[in-house]
């Protein structure tokens, strides 16, 4: 009766969230820089990933400021939480990204890191799963 | 020039190359494997797209990219681990007593109801585990073992035990009821105290506090299966629990690692999780006598008793058989008491893995002489 199980299911979870998020992220981005058609997608998709984005940011503020939802987004708040911005900032921030990403004009380029800052800590608490259950 | 992000790419498509041609194999190889190879190969085919995106953002030379073109290649390499390290190298080494074993848990699992398993690739040549999700889907979990499970009557139950991490990770629903029955508890006993000073009342609170962030998602998922077990299984897995918990000798109320709970809160959900009926039958009793028989010499500390307190783990086994009941109402609750001896010496083939491993445990508890005996005929009938 192994780790094993356990933590391959935590991380598959995460990197199933984190991939959509990725994917969606470089669909909204390829818009804001006037490159979507390049990478070959349409407006339909781009509606699709910014809703993705949307909802994603919408579940990240409410478990900030309440608490409130599930087990995934918890590691993301306590980083949130231990590092140099303020909750109340953070909290404006990921506002004005929500409402952002309702509008049908491209996302500001000036948003983007926001989005990238929060999906690097995914990343970043994935890869240390992933080494720990792969390491060699 | 982004040199490295060049030749990783280049890496990748070689690797990708490379794992069609295996799952082309395989294929073959397997014919009975066809619907995990199905899934197999849409997740490839998923992936394939994503390596092709990769290329093209690359290909467009954009800075701005950069950090996008990472992370497409993060995804791609760690989809790539997993898809070959378990399955194509557990498709490739299971041998003619995996896919034994292959087929008696495909048919607990029809048993049990998890319909939503499809297939199971088996690798025995470890302790039991199962990797129950896979790229977001249940259908086609591995399951670990070591070689000789089925030569075993303690250690199959365990097999249950490892399918409840499907039934966990599933449904977030189990893991949310028992975090809430664990926060009631621990604020009813911030509640409960007779006056204390206020620095008395903040060290008290610590305590408490730390104890229950022990029950975290691990040790939740942990006790689920347990009491999963149980609940399909009946007095086979209390006996297989006290045989983990008696048979390395370790203190029952210290920790043996940070993912389980102790092995004395792991062996009391057991038995609260049987019936009142199953509880009094004798057998049951002698299982549990051996079990207090080994804990006597043991005295449980103050953090012990304050993390798994037998109230708690109460509250947690009467929830989980209700919300398995509620949730899963398919999922056949184990109902017998053990089995009585002249049944158990005569059974017979077509009995259930259940069945049979409650009447193994009626033997090896109530005729220990036999059991050597008893188990040789009675290995043939797992089919």
């Amino acid at each position: 009766m192994s780790l094993l199980g356990f933590m391959s299911v935590k991380l598959d979870k995460q990197q199933t969230l984190l991939e959509r998020l990725n994917e969606a992220l470089l669909m909204v981005q390829s818009e804001s820089l006037g490159r979507a058609a390049d990478l070959g997608f349409n407006a339909e998709q781009i509606r699709a990933a910014k809703e993705t984005l949307r909802d994603f940011v919408s579940r990240l503020r409410e478990k900030l400021d309440k608490d409130k939802g599930g087990e995934e987004l918890s590691v993301v708040v306590a980083r949130i939480l231990e590092g140099q911005f303020e909750l109340n900032e953070w909290l404006e921030e990921l506002a004005k990204l929500e409402t952002q990403l309702a509008q049908p004009a491209p996302l500001p380029p000036a948003s983007i890191p926001t989005l990238e800052a929060v999906l690097a800590i995914l990343d970043e608490e994935l890869t240390a799963a992933f080494n720990q259950l792969y390491s060699h | 020039m982004p040199y490295y992000r060049i030749a990783k790419t280049a890496e990748l498509d070689l690797l990708f190359n490379w794992l069609e041609e295996q799952l082309r194999q395989l294929r073959a190889a397997n014919p009975e494997h066809a619907v995990l190879l199905n899934y197999l190969d849409q997740e490839y085919k998923r992936a394939e797209i994503k390596l092709t995106l990769l290329e093209t953002v690359l290909a467009l030379n954009d800075p701005n990219f950069e950090k996008r073109a990472d992370k497409l290649s993060h995804d791609l390499s760690r989809y790539i681990v997993p898809t070959a390290n378990h399955y194509v190298a557990g498709l490739q080494c299971q041998g003619p007593h995996g896919r034994q074993v292959r087929k008696v848990l495909l048919r607990l699992c029809q048993r049990l109801r998890l319909d939503w398993i499809e297939d199971i690739l088996t690798c025995l040549h470890r302790d039991m585990a199962v990797l129950a999700e896979y790229r977001g889907l249940f259908a086609i979990p591995v399951f670990f073992g070591p070689p000789y499970l089925l030569e075993t009557i303690l250690e199959v139950p365990g097999i249950y035990h490892e399918f409840g991490h499907s039934v966990f990770a599933r449904d977030e629903v189990f893991r949310q009821h028992l975090s809430t029955i664990v926060k009631t508890h621990f604020a009813q006993l911030k509640q409960q105290h007779a006056p204390i000073s206020p620095d008395q009342k903040a060290l008290r609170e610590k305590e408490i506090d730390g104890a229950a962030a022990s029950w975290g998602a691990l040790w939740l998922a942990e006790i689920f299966c347990d009491l999963f077990a149980s609940y399909v299984c009946g007095p086979a897995y209390l006996a297989s629990m006290v045989d983990l918990g008696r048979a390395r000798g370790f203190p029952p109320y210290t920790l043996a690692s940070n993912s389980h709970p102790p092995n004395g809160a792991r062996v009391m959900v057991s038995h609260f999780a049987l019936s009142d009926q199953q509880r009094q039958h004798p057998t049951v009793q002698k299982i549990y006598a051996a079990w207090q028989n080994f804990t006597n010499s043991f005295t449980p500390g103050q953090d012990y008793r304050l993390r798994c307190s037998e109230e708690l783990l109460k509250s947690l086994a009467q929830e989980v058989n209700t919300l398995i009941a509620q949730h899963l109402p398919n999922v056949p609750r184990y109902t017998k008491t053990p089995t009585d001896l002249v049944a158990a010496r005569h059974v017979q083939a077509g009995i259930s893995l259940e069945d049979l491993i409650n009447a193994g445990v009626s033997i090896l508890f109530e005729a220990p002489d036999e059991f050597a005996n008893w188990q040789k005929s009675a290995r043939l009938l797992i089919a």
